[in-house]
Protein backbone atom coordinates (compact mmCIF):
# COMPACT_ATOMS: atom_id res chain seq x y z
CA UNK A 1 0.00 0.00 0.00
CA UNK A 2 1.24 3.37 -0.77
CA UNK A 3 1.47 6.12 1.51
CA UNK A 4 0.92 10.14 0.93
CA UNK A 5 1.32 12.71 2.86
CA UNK A 6 0.02 16.01 2.06
CA UNK A 7 0.27 19.07 4.26
CA UNK A 8 -2.02 21.98 2.59
CA UNK A 9 -4.83 22.12 0.76
CA UNK A 10 -2.98 22.64 -2.52
CA UNK A 11 -1.11 19.68 -2.33
CA UNK A 12 -4.40 17.27 -1.72
CA UNK A 13 -5.96 18.73 -4.45
CA UNK A 14 -2.46 18.04 -6.53
CA UNK A 15 -2.94 14.51 -5.44
CA UNK A 16 -6.41 14.20 -6.21
CA UNK A 17 -5.57 15.74 -9.57
CA UNK A 18 -2.90 12.90 -10.03
CA UNK A 19 -5.08 10.06 -8.43
CA UNK A 20 -7.49 10.89 -11.40
CA UNK A 21 -5.40 9.87 -14.22
CA UNK A 22 -5.46 6.53 -12.58
CA UNK A 23 -8.65 6.21 -13.23
CA UNK A 24 -10.62 4.07 -15.69
CA UNK A 25 -13.95 4.38 -14.77
CA UNK A 26 -16.00 2.16 -12.24
CA UNK A 27 -14.39 2.17 -9.47
CA UNK A 28 -15.35 3.19 -5.61
CA UNK A 29 -13.32 4.81 -4.18
CA UNK A 30 -13.93 5.52 -0.09
CA UNK A 31 -12.45 8.33 1.40
CA UNK A 32 -12.25 8.13 5.82
CA UNK A 33 -11.59 11.01 7.92
CA UNK A 34 -12.66 13.07 10.49
CA UNK A 35 -14.34 16.30 10.04
CA UNK A 36 -11.93 18.41 8.36
CA UNK A 37 -9.48 15.96 6.77
CA UNK A 38 -9.70 17.07 3.81
CA UNK A 39 -11.83 14.35 1.98
CA UNK A 40 -14.01 16.88 0.08
CA UNK A 41 -10.55 19.32 -0.79
CA UNK A 42 -9.35 15.80 -2.34
CA UNK A 43 -12.80 15.13 -4.27
CA UNK A 44 -12.40 18.68 -5.56
CA UNK A 45 -8.65 17.59 -7.06
CA UNK A 46 -9.90 14.21 -8.11
CA UNK A 47 -12.92 16.13 -10.19
CA UNK A 48 -10.36 18.97 -11.56
CA UNK A 49 -8.36 16.02 -12.91
CA UNK A 50 -11.13 14.55 -14.52
CA UNK A 51 -12.65 17.40 -16.28
CA UNK A 52 -15.44 17.89 -14.04
CA UNK A 53 -16.31 21.74 -14.69
CA UNK A 54 -18.86 22.42 -11.68
CA UNK A 55 -17.62 23.37 -9.18
CA UNK A 56 -17.49 20.51 -6.58
CA UNK A 57 -19.34 21.20 -3.30
CA UNK A 58 -19.69 19.12 0.07
CA UNK A 59 -22.21 16.32 -0.46
CA UNK A 60 -23.93 16.28 3.48
CA UNK A 61 -26.64 17.95 2.48
CA UNK A 62 -28.09 16.29 0.08
CA UNK A 63 -25.89 12.85 0.11
CA UNK A 64 -25.23 12.69 -3.01
CA UNK A 65 -23.80 14.85 -5.92
CA UNK A 66 -23.75 13.58 -9.06
CA UNK A 67 -21.17 15.51 -12.19
CA UNK A 68 -20.84 15.34 -15.50
CA UNK A 69 -17.42 14.56 -16.62
CA UNK A 70 -17.35 16.82 -19.65
CA UNK A 71 -15.43 16.67 -22.47
CA UNK A 72 -13.42 18.99 -24.50
CA UNK A 73 -16.47 20.33 -26.55
CA UNK A 74 -18.15 22.71 -24.66
CA UNK A 75 -21.80 22.98 -26.31
CA UNK A 76 -24.57 20.79 -26.26
CA UNK A 77 -21.98 18.64 -24.66
CA UNK A 78 -24.72 16.93 -22.25
CA UNK A 79 -26.08 14.37 -21.43
CA UNK A 80 -25.39 11.42 -24.35
CA UNK A 81 -21.71 12.17 -24.80
CA UNK A 82 -19.80 9.62 -26.58
CA UNK A 83 -16.62 8.86 -25.19
CA UNK A 84 -13.76 8.83 -27.33
CA UNK A 85 -12.94 5.29 -26.60
CA UNK A 86 -9.57 3.83 -28.13
CA UNK A 87 -7.26 6.74 -28.02
CA UNK A 88 -4.15 6.88 -25.96
CA UNK A 89 -4.24 9.80 -22.87
CA UNK A 90 -2.19 12.27 -23.21
CA UNK A 91 -0.13 13.10 -20.77
CA UNK A 92 -0.91 16.51 -20.36
CA UNK A 93 -3.99 16.94 -17.75
CA UNK A 94 -5.93 19.54 -19.68
CA UNK A 95 -6.53 16.74 -22.43
CA UNK A 96 -6.78 13.38 -20.61
CA UNK A 97 -10.84 14.25 -20.31
CA UNK A 98 -11.07 14.17 -23.67
CA UNK A 99 -10.12 10.85 -23.84
CA UNK A 100 -11.52 9.53 -20.80
CA UNK A 101 -14.14 7.05 -20.72
CA UNK A 102 -15.40 8.27 -17.50
CA UNK A 103 -18.88 9.82 -17.94
CA UNK A 104 -20.07 10.62 -13.79
CA UNK A 105 -18.06 11.50 -11.00
CA UNK A 106 -20.50 9.91 -8.35
CA UNK A 107 -19.87 12.10 -4.68
CA UNK A 108 -21.47 10.46 -1.83
CA UNK A 109 -21.41 11.35 1.89
CA UNK A 110 -22.13 8.19 3.81
CA UNK A 111 -22.05 9.10 7.03
CA UNK A 112 -25.80 9.28 8.08
CA UNK A 113 -26.69 5.87 5.85
CA UNK A 114 -27.58 3.33 8.01
CA UNK A 115 -26.55 -0.08 5.54
CA UNK A 116 -24.79 -0.42 2.49
CA UNK A 117 -28.53 -1.03 0.64
CA UNK A 118 -29.85 2.35 1.48
CA UNK A 119 -27.01 3.67 -0.55
CA UNK A 120 -28.02 1.27 -3.40
CA UNK A 121 -31.74 3.01 -3.08
CA UNK A 122 -30.14 6.23 -2.94
CA UNK A 123 -28.76 5.69 -6.16
CA UNK A 124 -31.13 3.80 -7.86
CA UNK A 125 -33.48 6.42 -7.49
CA UNK A 126 -31.20 9.74 -8.02
CA UNK A 127 -30.64 7.86 -11.89
CA UNK A 128 -34.07 7.03 -12.51
CA UNK A 129 -34.88 10.65 -11.51
CA UNK A 130 -32.28 12.19 -13.25
CA UNK A 131 -33.78 14.94 -15.78
CA UNK A 132 -31.76 13.69 -18.62
CA UNK A 133 -32.82 9.96 -18.72
CA UNK B 1 -58.55 37.91 -16.29
CA UNK B 2 -61.41 39.13 -14.44
CA UNK B 3 -60.63 41.45 -11.61
CA UNK B 4 -61.99 40.06 -9.14
CA UNK B 5 -60.90 36.38 -9.93
CA UNK B 6 -58.65 35.03 -7.58
CA UNK B 7 -56.35 31.42 -7.65
CA UNK B 8 -56.02 28.85 -5.09
CA UNK B 9 -52.56 27.37 -4.77
CA UNK B 10 -51.78 24.19 -3.01
CA UNK B 11 -48.53 24.30 -2.21
CA UNK B 12 -46.55 20.80 -1.19
CA UNK B 13 -42.73 20.78 0.12
CA UNK B 14 -40.57 17.62 1.66
CA UNK B 15 -37.10 18.15 0.43
CA UNK B 16 -35.31 17.50 3.64
CA UNK B 17 -37.05 16.64 6.81
CA UNK B 18 -40.00 19.16 6.76
CA UNK B 19 -43.14 17.89 5.50
CA UNK B 20 -45.39 20.76 4.80
CA UNK B 21 -48.38 21.93 3.05
CA UNK B 22 -49.99 25.08 2.27
CA UNK B 23 -52.84 27.01 0.76
CA UNK B 24 -52.37 30.53 -0.70
CA UNK B 25 -54.79 32.66 -2.27
CA UNK B 26 -53.81 35.06 -5.13
CA UNK B 27 -56.50 37.69 -5.32
CA UNK B 28 -57.68 40.55 -7.35
CA UNK B 29 -56.82 38.85 -10.96
CA UNK B 30 -53.31 38.77 -10.25
CA UNK B 31 -51.01 36.32 -12.24
CA UNK B 32 -48.43 36.56 -9.26
CA UNK B 33 -47.78 36.94 -5.68
CA UNK B 34 -47.88 41.13 -4.94
CA UNK B 35 -47.39 43.08 -2.77
CA UNK B 36 -51.51 43.14 -1.03
CA UNK B 37 -52.69 40.34 -3.64
CA UNK B 38 -52.49 37.41 -1.83
CA UNK B 39 -53.13 35.68 1.46
CA UNK B 40 -51.69 32.61 3.35
CA UNK B 41 -54.70 30.69 3.76
CA UNK B 42 -52.46 27.66 5.92
CA UNK B 43 -49.43 26.93 6.32
CA UNK B 44 -48.80 23.42 7.92
CA UNK B 45 -45.32 22.63 8.64
CA UNK B 46 -44.78 18.99 10.59
CA UNK B 47 -40.67 18.66 11.24
CA UNK B 48 -39.21 15.57 12.19
CA UNK B 49 -36.49 17.31 13.57
CA UNK B 50 -36.93 15.41 17.21
CA UNK B 51 -36.25 11.62 15.27
CA UNK B 52 -33.53 13.11 13.36
CA UNK B 53 -31.52 14.55 17.01
CA UNK B 54 -30.39 11.39 17.90
CA UNK B 55 -28.91 10.67 14.96
CA UNK B 56 -27.21 14.08 14.30
CA UNK B 57 -28.24 14.67 11.26
CA UNK B 58 -31.22 13.79 8.69
CA UNK B 59 -31.71 10.25 8.28
CA UNK B 60 -32.63 9.65 4.76
CA UNK B 61 -34.20 6.75 5.19
CA UNK B 62 -36.42 7.73 8.00
CA UNK B 63 -36.83 10.88 6.53
CA UNK B 64 -38.71 9.68 3.36
CA UNK B 65 -40.42 6.66 5.89
CA UNK B 66 -41.78 9.78 7.69
CA UNK B 67 -42.65 11.69 4.61
CA UNK B 68 -45.14 8.97 3.43
CA UNK B 69 -46.77 8.58 7.42
CA UNK B 70 -47.47 12.06 7.33
CA UNK B 71 -47.92 13.56 3.65
CA UNK B 72 -51.04 13.24 3.16
CA UNK B 73 -52.53 13.85 7.06
CA UNK B 74 -50.65 17.07 6.40
CA UNK B 75 -52.10 18.36 2.99
CA UNK B 76 -55.27 17.22 4.39
CA UNK B 77 -54.61 19.95 7.65
CA UNK B 78 -53.68 22.82 4.93
CA UNK B 79 -57.00 22.07 3.50
CA UNK B 80 -59.50 22.39 6.79
CA UNK B 81 -57.68 25.31 8.02
CA UNK B 82 -57.70 26.76 4.57
CA UNK B 83 -61.57 26.09 4.66
CA UNK B 84 -60.86 25.03 0.76
CA UNK B 85 -62.46 21.54 -1.02
CA UNK B 86 -60.17 19.86 -3.49
CA UNK B 87 -62.53 21.19 -5.83
CA UNK B 88 -61.58 24.79 -5.34
CA UNK B 89 -57.99 24.31 -5.86
CA UNK B 90 -56.42 25.88 -9.12
CA UNK B 91 -53.46 24.58 -9.04
CA UNK B 92 -50.70 22.49 -7.18
CA UNK B 93 -47.06 23.55 -6.66
CA UNK B 94 -44.56 21.13 -5.60
CA UNK B 95 -40.37 21.06 -4.79
CA UNK B 96 -39.14 19.04 -7.11
CA UNK B 97 -35.48 19.80 -5.98
CA UNK B 98 -32.64 20.23 -4.90
CA UNK B 99 -32.78 18.08 -1.77
CA UNK B 100 -32.79 14.77 -0.80
CA UNK B 101 -34.22 12.66 -3.55
CA UNK B 102 -36.01 9.73 -1.16
CA UNK B 103 -37.71 12.88 0.29
CA UNK B 104 -38.72 15.05 -2.78
CA UNK B 105 -39.97 11.85 -4.29
CA UNK B 106 -42.93 11.42 -1.89
CA UNK B 107 -43.85 15.69 -2.35
CA UNK B 108 -43.99 14.98 -6.43
CA UNK B 109 -45.55 11.50 -6.38
CA UNK B 110 -48.70 12.38 -4.08
CA UNK B 111 -48.65 16.23 -5.40
CA UNK B 112 -48.47 14.07 -9.08
CA UNK B 113 -51.41 11.90 -7.82
CA UNK B 114 -53.27 14.46 -6.14
CA UNK B 115 -52.97 16.34 -9.93
CA UNK B 116 -53.95 13.53 -11.65
CA UNK B 117 -56.73 12.60 -9.43
CA UNK B 118 -58.39 15.97 -8.73
CA UNK B 119 -57.52 17.25 -12.58
CA UNK B 120 -55.38 20.04 -11.75
CA UNK B 121 -52.51 21.97 -13.07
CA UNK B 122 -49.26 20.95 -11.70
CA UNK B 123 -46.12 23.53 -11.32
CA UNK B 124 -42.92 22.05 -9.99
CA UNK B 125 -40.48 24.16 -8.06
CA UNK B 126 -36.88 25.01 -7.66
CA UNK B 127 -36.74 25.01 -4.10
CA UNK B 128 -34.20 27.75 -3.84
CA UNK B 129 -35.69 29.92 -6.15
CA UNK B 130 -38.82 29.53 -3.38
CA UNK B 131 -36.29 30.48 -0.64
CA UNK B 132 -36.02 33.83 -2.45
CA UNK B 133 -39.69 34.20 -3.61
CA UNK B 134 -40.81 33.92 -0.21
CA UNK B 135 -39.36 37.74 0.29
CA UNK B 136 -42.48 38.50 -2.14
CA UNK B 137 -44.96 37.50 1.15
CA UNK B 138 -43.48 40.31 3.28
CA UNK B 139 -46.09 42.51 1.74
CA UNK B 140 -43.84 45.37 0.13
CA UNK B 141 -43.09 46.31 -3.69
CA UNK B 142 -39.46 44.86 -4.31
CA UNK B 143 -37.20 47.59 -6.24
CA UNK B 144 -34.94 46.42 -9.01
CA UNK B 145 -32.22 45.56 -9.66
CA UNK B 146 -32.20 43.12 -6.40
CA UNK B 147 -29.62 40.95 -4.94
CA UNK B 148 -30.62 38.05 -2.66
CA UNK B 149 -28.31 36.35 -0.39
CA UNK B 150 -29.44 32.45 0.31
CA UNK B 151 -28.26 30.68 2.51
CA UNK B 152 -29.37 27.42 3.86
CA UNK B 153 -28.02 24.05 5.34
CA UNK B 154 -27.26 23.00 1.96
CA UNK B 155 -26.49 26.00 -0.23
CA UNK B 156 -24.90 29.19 -0.02
CA UNK B 157 -25.51 31.68 -3.17
CA UNK B 158 -25.83 35.37 -4.38
CA UNK B 159 -28.46 35.80 -6.70
CA UNK B 160 -28.59 39.19 -8.90
CA UNK B 161 -32.33 40.03 -10.27
CA UNK B 162 -32.54 42.70 -13.08
CA UNK B 163 -36.20 41.97 -12.45
CA UNK B 164 -38.69 39.72 -10.87
CA UNK B 165 -38.23 36.83 -13.27
CA UNK B 166 -34.65 36.84 -14.14
CA UNK B 167 -32.39 35.19 -11.81
CA UNK B 168 -28.94 34.76 -12.37
CA UNK B 169 -26.02 33.22 -9.55
CA UNK B 170 -23.26 35.02 -9.05
CA UNK B 171 -21.51 33.51 -6.58
CA UNK B 172 -21.75 30.35 -4.19
CA UNK B 173 -19.65 28.07 -1.68
CA UNK B 174 -17.02 26.44 -3.46
CA UNK B 175 -17.12 23.77 -0.22
CA UNK B 176 -19.40 23.69 2.93
CA UNK B 177 -22.69 25.13 2.81
CA UNK B 178 -22.98 28.27 5.78
CA UNK B 179 -25.58 26.35 7.64
CA UNK B 180 -23.49 23.20 7.22
CA UNK B 181 -20.78 24.84 8.73
CA UNK B 182 -22.83 26.09 11.75
CA UNK B 183 -24.20 22.23 11.77
CA UNK B 184 -20.78 20.69 12.16
CA UNK B 185 -19.13 23.13 14.41
CA UNK B 186 -22.17 22.55 16.55
CA UNK B 187 -21.16 18.93 16.15
CA UNK B 188 -17.57 19.44 17.04
CA UNK B 189 -18.31 21.54 20.52
CA UNK B 190 -20.85 18.22 21.22
CA UNK B 191 -23.96 20.46 20.83
CA UNK B 192 -26.88 19.15 19.98
CA UNK B 193 -28.66 18.98 16.37
CA UNK B 194 -30.10 21.24 14.46
CA UNK B 195 -26.69 22.78 15.25
CA UNK B 196 -27.34 26.51 13.55
CA UNK B 197 -29.69 27.65 16.43
CA UNK B 198 -27.47 26.00 19.43
CA UNK B 199 -24.40 27.86 17.99
CA UNK B 200 -25.98 31.57 18.01
CA UNK B 201 -27.59 30.65 21.18
CA UNK B 202 -24.41 29.87 23.03
CA UNK B 203 -22.79 32.71 20.88
CA UNK B 204 -24.25 35.32 22.86
CA UNK B 205 -22.68 34.72 26.10
CA UNK B 206 -19.73 34.60 24.08
CA UNK B 207 -17.02 36.90 23.07
CA UNK B 208 -16.49 37.07 19.53
CA UNK B 209 -13.31 38.55 19.66
CA UNK B 210 -11.74 35.59 21.82
CA UNK B 211 -10.59 34.15 18.74
CA UNK B 212 -9.34 35.17 15.58
CA UNK B 213 -11.20 32.47 12.80
CA UNK B 214 -10.12 32.70 9.62
CA UNK B 215 -12.43 34.77 6.98
CA UNK B 216 -11.92 32.50 4.15
CA UNK B 217 -12.11 34.37 0.83
CA UNK B 218 -13.10 37.89 2.57
CA UNK B 219 -11.11 39.45 -0.04
CA UNK B 220 -10.99 36.96 -3.39
CA UNK B 221 -12.57 38.75 -6.20
CA UNK B 222 -15.43 36.86 -6.46
CA UNK B 223 -18.83 36.23 -5.09
CA UNK B 224 -17.70 33.09 -3.89
CA UNK B 225 -17.78 31.81 -0.13
CA UNK B 226 -15.89 28.85 1.41
CA UNK B 227 -16.36 28.07 4.67
CA UNK B 228 -14.36 24.63 5.09
CA UNK B 229 -11.05 25.82 6.28
CA UNK B 230 -13.35 28.19 9.10
CA UNK B 231 -14.77 25.05 10.37
CA UNK B 232 -11.05 23.24 10.35
CA UNK B 233 -9.85 26.09 12.22
CA UNK B 234 -12.56 26.08 14.46
CA UNK B 235 -11.80 22.13 14.98
CA UNK B 236 -7.82 22.95 15.36
CA UNK B 237 -8.51 25.64 18.16
CA UNK B 238 -11.09 23.28 19.77
CA UNK B 239 -8.03 20.41 20.20
CA UNK B 240 -5.55 23.02 21.48
CA UNK B 241 -8.12 23.52 24.45
CA UNK B 242 -7.79 20.65 26.68
CA UNK B 243 -11.01 21.08 28.76
CA UNK B 244 -14.03 22.75 26.91
CA UNK B 245 -16.12 24.59 29.25
CA UNK B 246 -19.43 26.52 28.16
CA UNK B 247 -17.44 29.66 28.70
CA UNK B 248 -14.80 28.34 25.68
CA UNK B 249 -17.70 27.05 24.04
CA UNK B 250 -19.62 30.27 24.04
CA UNK B 251 -16.48 32.05 23.06
CA UNK B 252 -15.79 29.56 20.15
CA UNK B 253 -19.31 29.87 18.80
CA UNK B 254 -19.35 33.81 19.19
CA UNK B 255 -16.13 33.96 16.96
CA UNK B 256 -16.86 31.77 14.59
CA UNK B 257 -20.70 33.07 14.10
CA UNK B 258 -18.83 36.71 13.71
CA UNK B 259 -16.31 35.06 11.38
CA UNK B 260 -19.10 33.39 8.64
CA UNK B 261 -21.05 36.72 9.07
CA UNK B 262 -18.39 38.68 8.27
CA UNK B 263 -17.73 36.97 4.67
CA UNK B 264 -21.39 36.54 4.10
CA UNK B 265 -22.54 40.19 4.49
CA UNK B 266 -18.67 41.88 3.34
CA UNK B 267 -19.46 39.93 -0.02
CA UNK B 268 -23.51 40.31 -0.23
CA UNK B 269 -22.75 44.35 -0.21
CA UNK B 270 -19.40 43.94 -2.42
CA UNK B 271 -21.81 42.36 -4.78
CA UNK B 272 -24.67 44.75 -4.23
CA UNK B 273 -22.02 47.80 -5.09
CA UNK B 274 -20.99 46.19 -8.08
CA UNK B 275 -24.01 45.62 -9.80
CA UNK B 276 -25.84 48.97 -8.40
CA UNK B 277 -28.99 47.25 -6.55
CA UNK B 278 -31.75 48.66 -4.88
CA UNK B 279 -32.67 46.02 -2.83
CA UNK B 280 -31.04 43.38 -0.36
CA UNK B 281 -32.62 39.98 0.12
CA UNK B 282 -32.01 37.47 2.72
CA UNK B 283 -33.64 34.20 2.46
CA UNK B 284 -33.44 30.57 3.14
CA UNK B 285 -32.82 28.85 6.49
CA UNK B 286 -29.90 30.28 8.23
CA UNK B 287 -31.67 34.04 7.38
CA UNK B 288 -33.55 33.15 10.89
CA UNK B 289 -29.88 33.65 12.22
CA UNK B 290 -30.46 36.82 14.44
CA UNK B 291 -27.11 38.57 13.77
CA UNK B 292 -26.71 37.85 10.46
CA UNK B 293 -30.34 39.67 10.03
CA UNK B 294 -29.11 42.25 11.86
CA UNK B 295 -26.22 42.94 10.67
CA UNK B 296 -27.38 42.62 7.03
CA UNK B 297 -30.07 45.48 7.54
CA UNK B 298 -28.09 47.72 9.73
CA UNK B 299 -25.47 47.48 6.43
CA UNK B 300 -28.13 47.95 3.82
CA UNK B 301 -29.80 50.98 6.02
CA UNK B 302 -26.16 52.67 5.69
CA UNK B 303 -26.11 52.36 2.46
CA UNK B 304 -30.15 53.95 1.95
CA UNK B 305 -30.78 49.94 0.35
CA UNK B 306 -34.00 48.43 0.51
CA UNK B 307 -34.17 45.21 2.81
CA UNK B 308 -36.02 42.43 2.80
CA UNK B 309 -36.11 38.81 4.96
CA UNK B 310 -39.05 36.67 5.05
CA UNK B 311 -40.91 36.61 8.26
CA UNK B 312 -38.74 33.53 10.37
CA UNK B 313 -41.68 30.96 9.77
CA UNK B 314 -40.95 31.48 5.93
CA UNK B 315 -37.27 31.17 5.96
CA UNK B 316 -37.45 27.72 7.30
CA UNK B 317 -38.87 25.35 5.15
CA UNK B 318 -42.02 25.85 4.40
CA UNK B 319 -44.83 24.80 1.66
CA UNK B 320 -45.99 28.61 1.53
CA UNK B 321 -43.33 30.22 -0.50
CA UNK B 322 -43.95 26.54 -2.66
CA UNK B 323 -46.74 28.11 -3.73
CA UNK B 324 -45.87 31.43 -3.73
CA UNK B 325 -42.95 31.01 -6.01
CA UNK B 326 -45.21 28.68 -8.20
CA UNK B 327 -47.06 31.64 -9.49
CA UNK B 328 -44.04 32.84 -11.45
CA UNK B 329 -43.78 29.67 -13.53
CA UNK B 330 -45.82 27.76 -16.31
CA UNK B 331 -47.97 24.76 -15.14
CA UNK B 332 -47.36 21.85 -17.18
CA UNK B 333 -48.49 18.03 -17.31
CA UNK B 334 -48.03 15.82 -14.25
CA UNK B 335 -46.38 13.17 -16.33
CA UNK B 336 -43.81 15.79 -17.14
CA UNK B 337 -42.96 16.85 -13.46
CA UNK B 338 -39.70 15.11 -11.80
CA UNK B 339 -37.59 15.25 -9.34
CA UNK B 340 -33.97 17.01 -10.34
CA UNK B 341 -31.95 16.90 -6.35
CA UNK B 342 -29.30 18.70 -8.00
CA UNK B 343 -31.54 21.27 -9.56
CA UNK B 344 -30.11 24.38 -9.49
CA UNK B 345 -30.65 28.49 -10.25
Amino acid sequence: MKKHVTKTEKQTIALGKKFAKSLKGGEVIALSGNLGAGKTIFTKGLAEGLGVKKIVTSPTFILMNVYDVKNKKRKGDEPFLTPQLGKKKSKTSSFTRSTSPIKKLIHIDCYRLNSAQELETLEQLNILTKKTQ
Amino acid sequence: MNKNHSTIILGIETSCDETAAAVVEIKNGSPRVEAGKFKILSNVVLSQINTHKKYGGVVPEIAARMHLENMLPVVEQALDESKKTPKQIDKIAVTVGPGLVTSLLVGVETAKNLAYAWRKPIVGVNHLKAHLYANWLENKTIKFPALALIVSGGHTEIIYMKNKTSLKKIGQTVDDAAGEAFDKVAQLLDLPYPGGPEVSKLAKQGDAKKFNFPRPMLNSKDYNFSFSGLKTAVLYQSQKIKKLDKKTKANICASFQQAAIDVLVSKTLKAAEQYKVKTIMLSGGVAANELLRETLAQKTKELKLDFFKPAQFLCTDNATMIAAAATFEKPTDWKKIKVDSNLEI
